[in-house]
């Protein structure tokens, strides 16, 4: 039986989880707000242990709807991603849209400090 | 609140309760604001991300009654020169923590260098990720200074960008 993951459904921020035999496709929409700490912590770690249910490859994080990201919800991305890469279970893929300054700046940070098995397209 | 206009300068102060729920309206207000006296989405952007941070710190830590919020935004030439001040009460325990960070990132020769070591230690952390002030210090390149009058601290956020070429004022 396939894990599920439940979306967030905030009026802030919402998520859309595709997966399929090897790989996860998880998009964000909205404002990743304070107040959705808590909610985008549980869905990252739903998306870890499903990730390792399927044996997938690859976790693909569309941000391009994103329109900001605050520094507590940057924190909990981080600390995924951090987590990933200590299992080394998956590749993680970050989907971007260069319009968008924040994302331009923020993402040029993590990558240098989480670069190693982290891509950004 | 009072938001004014000059010929060259335009600001902004309110005074609002310590709801961190606050804090995402009246940023989406000041990015419009910036987008309006300045059109410059980059600089747009740096002041969104400060003025967030800025006042959910002040939001989040204030250890009563409310905060306050001023921004300006000046026009000189083909620059903006941008001033993001937040005071709140706080405990003495946060106001040293303010300074110390604040000292440490003046002590740092490299922005992304300092900010990159604040972004290794939040992956670790489990509450809160001390990230805020770094990174308007790092992402909105504004220099941060701090000051207390009895127990308010008052934080200081200033910077000068070059404006895109033929960005109107509108």
């Amino acid at each position: 039986m396939r894990l599920e993951v439940t979306d967030i459904a905030t009026p802030d921020l919402v998520t859309e989880t595709a997966m399929d035999a090897r790989r996860i496709e998880a998009r964000l929409v909205g404002c990743a707000e304070p107040v959705n700490f808590d909610d985008l912590t549980t869905y990252l770690e739903a998306i870890h242990r499903a990730a390792a249910e399927i044996d997938a490859g690859e976790v693909v994080l569309d941000i391009r709807s994103v329109d900001f990201m605050s520094a507590t919800c940057l924190g909990s991305l981080l600390a995924w991603i951090s987590e990933s890469q200590r299992r080394s279970q998956f590749s993680t893929r970050v989907v971007w849209d260069p319009t968008k300054p924040w994302q331009r700046r923020s993402l040029q940070n993590i990558v240098s400090t989480r670069g190693e098995l982290l891509r950004i397209d | 609140m009072t938001a004014t206009n000059d010929s060259e300068v335009t600001h902004l102060e309110l005074r609002l309760s310590p709801d961190p729920t606050l804090v995402a309206t009246v940023r989406r207000f000041v990015g419009d604001l910036c987008a309006r006296v300045l059109g410059d989405a980059d600089v747009t952007s740096r002041v969104i991300v400060a003025a967030h941070e800025l006042l959910d710190n002040a939001a989040r830590y204030s250890a009563r009654d409310g905060c306050l919020l001023r921004v300006e935004l000046q026009r000189i030439g083909n620059e903006a020169a941008v001033v993001i001040v937040t005071e709140n009460k706080v405990s003495e325990e946060r106001r040293r923590e303010i300074a110390g960070l604040i000292r440490d990132m003046d002590a740092s020769s490299d922005r992304a260098a300092f900010y990159q070591g604040l972004l290794r230690r939040a992956a670790k952390r489990s509450e809160g990720s001390g990230l805020g002030l770094g990174r308007v210090h790092a992402e909105s390149e504004l220099t941060l200074s701090s000051s207390l009058q009895g127990d308010i601290v008052r934080i200081r956020a200033e910077g000068r960008f070059s404006l895109m070429t033929g960005a109107a004022l509108r």
